[in-house]
């Protein structure tokens, strides 16, 4: 029996058809990319700020035998058009403060359910004179339900360098610094519950959004209230569990903050 | 009558898979955190330092990750002929001694270990916490952290089952490591220095090992021995030697020879340490 391409045809028609069965998830806008390309032009689709999200708040954190102390965070988001988001965010910790992570990213969301981003980020782990530099890839799959909940699939790579001795200036591998590839995952459920309200609950190896490790496991709750379209307030309560086999046993962590996100359209 | 026949395949896949220990089907059962297991070391009993003439040369050897589920006379047949050939003064097992942490599999263990003849210094591994496996454990071998010394060298044993130290038994293993010794080893079944790709069982937080890594180093640890990783590795981060230790089904290095010869410690054919 002759089967060449075939199977080929099969996939692209399953493809096909799961594309625009996901794509008239969102009946009410036409495909960013088509919308860009053929009504707006490719330069409204390269570069149309849409608005930008700056999210200022305080926290505290615990992790047991590592770190009690607590934090101020800074995220900025700036969508710059329907494919393009860009942001940064900054946070700085202890009450004697320096910072512990400054990270970028970029992502673009060439179909309405896909966001492939690029995060790198820098880890500053002074008080062991130690630093983390992670550069991190992963694709997101968003399934909304309805304008009610929007369940989310996010997987990637981080590539991490850590720099063991930050005052040597060896560059021995393994010895002076070390590479490792981390799997990420997460997993988001966002629900509208109500028209200013949406909670977000997050499930994987990242916190705040970088990854820790492979055998990292996090609980995050994220509540956003906004006041109008223009301020808000959020609240994230975060409970981490990490061990052998994945639950054998957990890392007792926990983590909360609170702060204010503005909105400029 | 379609759906029975779905329920009873179920039910014989979940209870074949029960059954078989090597399978660890009751892995994501939760044991003790690493605290409340170091909190318990009081009402435990205690190891006393092995009978050994520090003025001389003295061997120990190390194994890790026998998961033990069956028992295996050929593997500790080998190590009885290395204890005969190299004058082996005691054994130290780094951890994941039992497949699932069952009653059967740690008393099969200790049985093969006493057939041994000398002593043994266990460590507590991730599989040996599995089904509520610390209770076991605990009436089988003992504590979990402990340390002795034998001359000036100094031997501490830690319990990074969890994959974590933990706060209380960060600071225990900082006052061991603060004291005036020739040598310090330590012994636990997670390195905080990870394979390139890392696993899903990897040391969860970065920042504790980076926090294990600066204490060795303030500390001139000789040595932190660990096992877990299924490979061998040594590395030497800011004056510690990080040796990972292979498993014990694997053929090359899954039982490595330590020598302490005065303030010298060797292990494998001439590789010597001194800080």
């Amino acid at each position: 029996m002759k089967t060449d391409g075939v199977f080929l045809r099969i996939f692209l028609f399953i493809f096909l058809v799961t594309i625009c069965g996901m794509q008239n998830l969102y009946p009410t806008d036409a495909s960013p990319l088509m919308k860009g390309r053929i009504e707006l032009g490719l330069n409204r689709f390269l570069f149309s700020p849409h608005y930008i999200t700056t999210s200022t708040g305080i926290g505290y954190e615990y992790i047991d035998g590592v770190r009690r102390t607590v934090f101020f965070e800074n995220d900025n988001n700036f969508k710059l058009s329907e494919l393009i988001t860009t942001g940064w965010r900054l946070k700085i910790i202890g009450l004697s403060p320096y910072v512990d992570s400054v990270s970028h990213r970029i992502s673009i969301t060439p179909l309405k359910f896909i966001d492939i981003s690029l995060t790198n980020s820098f880890t500053n782990y002074a008080r062991y004179d130690m630093l983390l530099f992670d550069t991190y890839w992963s694709i997101a799959l968003k399934v909304p339900v309805k304008n009610v909940s929007i369940t989310g699939f996010n997987a990637g790579f981080c590539h991490r360098v850590t720099d063991y001795d930050i005052y040597g200036n060896g560059t021995v591998y393994g010895t002076d610094y070390k590479w490792d590839h981390i799997f990420v995952y997460e997993i988001t459920q966002t629900f509208n519950i109500a028209d200013k309200d949406a909670i977000t609950i997050r499930i994987g190896n990242r916190r705040d959004g970088l990854p820790v490790s492979t055998g990292y496991f996090e609980v995050s709750f994220e509540n956003v209230y906004m006041v109008n379209k223009y301020a808000g307030l959020y609240c994230i309560i975060a409970h981490s569990f990490a061990g052998a086999g994945s639950l054998a046993g957990y890392h007792d962590g926990l983590r909360w903050s609170i702060g204010v996100v503005c909105r400029i359209l | 009558m379609p759906h029975i026949i779905k329920f009873i395949s179920a039910l014989l896949t979940i209870l074949t898979l029960s059954a078989c220990e090597y399978l660890d089907g009751g892995s994501i059962l939760v044991s003790l955190p690493v605290n409340e297991r170091f909190d318990d070391r009081n009402n435990r009993t205690n190891f006393s330092a092995p009978v050994v003439d520090a003025s001389k040369p003295y061997n120990f050897a190390v194994i890790s990750d026998t998961h033990y589920y069956k028992t295996n006379p050929e593997y500790f047949r080998k190590i009885s002929e290395k204890v005969s050939e190299n004058k082996i003064s005691f054994i130290i097992l780094l951890g994941d001694i039992t497949q699932a942490g069952t009653a059967a599999q740690f008393r099969m263990v200790k049985d093969d270990l006493n057939n041994l003849n000398i002593p043994y210094y266990p460590v507590i591994g991730n599989h040996d916490i599995y089904n509520n496996g610390y209770d076991n454990y605990k009436r089988v071998f003992g504590r979990t952290v402990y340390s002795f010394d034998i001359g000036g060298t100094r031997f501490i044993f830690t319990d990074t089952a969890n994959g974590l130290l933990g706060g209380g038994q960060k600071d225990w293993l900082t006052k061991r490591l603060k004291a005036h010794m020739r040598i310090k080893l330590v012994f636990t079944h997670y390195s905080p220095i990870d394979d390139d790709l890392q696993s899903f069982t990897a040391t969860p937080e970065p920042e504790e090992s980076a926090s294990v890594i600066a204490l060795n180093d303030k500390y001139d640890t000789d040595c932190y021995i660990s096992g877990h990783l299924h490979n061998y590795r040594e590395r030497t981060v800011r004056g510690t030697r990080y040796l990972i230790v292979n498993d014990t089904a694997s053929l090359d290095n899954s039982i490595v020879i330590f020598t302490i010869d005065g303030s010298k410690v060797s292990y494998k054919d001439g590789t010597f340490l001194i800080r």
